[in-house]
């Protein structure tokens, strides 16, 4: 590894922690505009034209809140949980290929587009979200506040329930594409977008993605109306922003990832627009599908939404893995 | 890269001594993920990619979670008396220096002996890290994985009838 290669990562990687904060920011601006026509009415227009500063009003305002913490507080734990769940969120998104390899090319080398294309590909975003489970539950337990703890055990619940048919449900893509790779999945979709024979995977995996990310229907972790806010009951200003932003985050990267894995990433129909347009329409329209999921379904019952996870798409998704298996392999056995 | 093994190797010794060390249980559980994650970077700096998701999703992500869970469920410090302080060290230092003989000694017999064997880092980058590990589970230690599950099935199946023998 050349100190050059570092040096270009590292910018790649300031690039995308940018590009990811000011899609949260904008993130949230279009939930609450989508939302609000879902329910006829104007959502925020007042700062700036369509509102479209509300992002940066609202971060002014978190920043200059007074932050108040409980006293009984696990001081060092209270600290770390943000910063484990914002560090998660944030990279997660190294291993995906936002185009193919592009026409950039400085001091002749050709610089793609993703932070790092490594062999290992999707394992790593499942380790890292792993990892981020702690983030919330840490918060939970050291807020030492009954609210907090209980929508931690709910959430950390969910999120590891719902890891196992988020993994399962990506095997049969390994399967067809022969890689973990991100890039190798995305090219061998150049045809056939791996979502016209996978269907009922892809809804596997956004439905567990759901849950994973701790949104509407699922998003029992901070059902205000028994829990106050879950796990972030007891956090304030900047440090509740920080959860706030790994929530949005992690929207987006579930639906990155969805995108490269199921919709042909970059590709779209005889080059009418370049690669990375394709990339960033496909996101915006499983992030409109998050928000209208939102706006229209009711919150589930807790042991209902633990018996879907276990009981249908972790069985479901199973099958699915079996009948890809034996499909490729009778395919190969035939031709 | 000796830098590199020298900053992990040191992140190593604490966090194992964090698992020991601290007095409220939750910090030892954390110490120990934080242990864990060191032994991942281990395996990355080893060329293991795929050692190092299985390491981080297995252990630090799903076995770990599950102890923190207990520990701030059950709150074992108001449970559990600890032993005067102090009295541990005896049984700290007979045991340390038994595991540390047995250690040197497999180090001086078995020994590193440095030769490369087939598998070298250009092989396994032509064939891809998780496709060799894939590649040799399921063909020469094929019985060995087949058994191991069998085994975690036989578990899980115990640990379900024991939850409900509860219940009824």
């Amino acid at each position: 590894m050349t100190t050059e290669v570092i040096i270009v990562t590292l910018i790649k990687a300031a690039i995308v922690i940018g590009a990811l904060l000011t899609g949260f920011a904008y993130l949230t601006l279009f939930e609450r505009k989508v939302q609000a026509r879902m329910q006829q009415r104007p959502g925020p227009n007042r700062v700036g034209p369509w509102g479209l500063l509300q992002p940066a009003a609202d971060g002014l305002k978190l920043f200059f809140k007074s932050s108040s913490a409980p006293s009984g507080r696990d001081r060092f734990l209270y600290l770390l949980a943000p910063m484990i769940s914002i560090c998660a969120a944030l990279g997660s998104f190294a291993i995906i290929p936002i185009s193919g390899p592009g026409p950039i090319t400085l001091f002749g080398h050709s610089i793609g587009w993703y932070v790092m294309n490594v062999n290992i590909g999707i394992l790593w975003y499942l380790a890292v979200t792993s990892v981020g489970v702690y983030g919330i539950f840490l918060a939970g337990y050291a807020s030492n506040s009954k609210y907090s703890m209980l929508g931690a055990l709910r959430s950390s619940a969910q999120m590891i329930s719902y890891e196992m048919a988020l993994g399962l449900s990506l095997v049969p893509v390994f399967i067809l594409a022969g890689s973990v790779r991100l890039v190798d999945i995305v090219n061998a979709q150049h045809t056939w977008w791996f979502i016209i024979p996978l269907l009922p995977a892809f809804f596997l995996y956004l439905i567990a993605g759901i849950a994973e990310t701790n949104r509407a229907p699922f998003d029992l972790p901070e059902a205000e109306t028994e829990l106050v806010a879950g796990y972030h009951t007891e956090y304030s200003g900047l440090r509740f922003a920080l959860f706030f932003m790994a929530e949005y985050i992690n929207m987006i990267i579930v639906s990155s990832i969805a995108t490269v894995v199921f919709l042909g990433g970059w590709w779209g129909p005889a080059g009418i627009l370049p690669g990375p347009w394709w990339f960033v329409l496909k996101v915006v329209a499983l992030l409109y599908v998050y928000v209208w999921l939102r706006a229209t379904l009711p919150r589930m019952r807790y042991d209902r939404l633990m018996a879907l996870g276990w009981k249908s798409l972790f069985p479901l998704s199973l099958a699915m893995m079996m009948v890809t298996a034996v499909v490729v392999v009778a395919a190969q056995g035939v031709f | 890269m000796v830098v590199g093994f020298a900053i992990v190797a040191a992140w190593e010794i604490v966090t194992a001594a964090g698992v020991v060390a601290f007095r409220k249980p939750i910090y030892n559980a954390l110490s120990l993920v934080a242990n864990m994650l060191g032994l991942a970077v281990l395996f990355l700096m080893l060329n293991a990619q795929f050692l190092f998701a299985a390491q981080v999703i297995v252990y630090a992500g799903a076995v770990m979670v599950l102890f923190v869970f207990i520990i701030a469920l059950m709150n074992p410090e108001s449970d559990v008396a600890l032993p005067r302080r102090g009295s541990e060290w005896i049984y700290g230092a007979v045991f340390g220096v038994i595991f540390a003989a047995l250690l040197v000694s497999l180090l001086f017999n078995r020994g590193l002996t440095g030769r490369p064997g087939t598998l070298t880092p250009e092989a396994i980058a032509a064939v891809g890290n998780v496709q060799t590990v894939g590649i040799a589970l399921y063909t020469k230690f094929l019985f060995p994985v087949e058994v191991t599950s069998l085994l975690l099935l036989i578990a899980a199946v115990g640990a379900v009838y024991l939850a409900m023998r509860r219940i009824r």
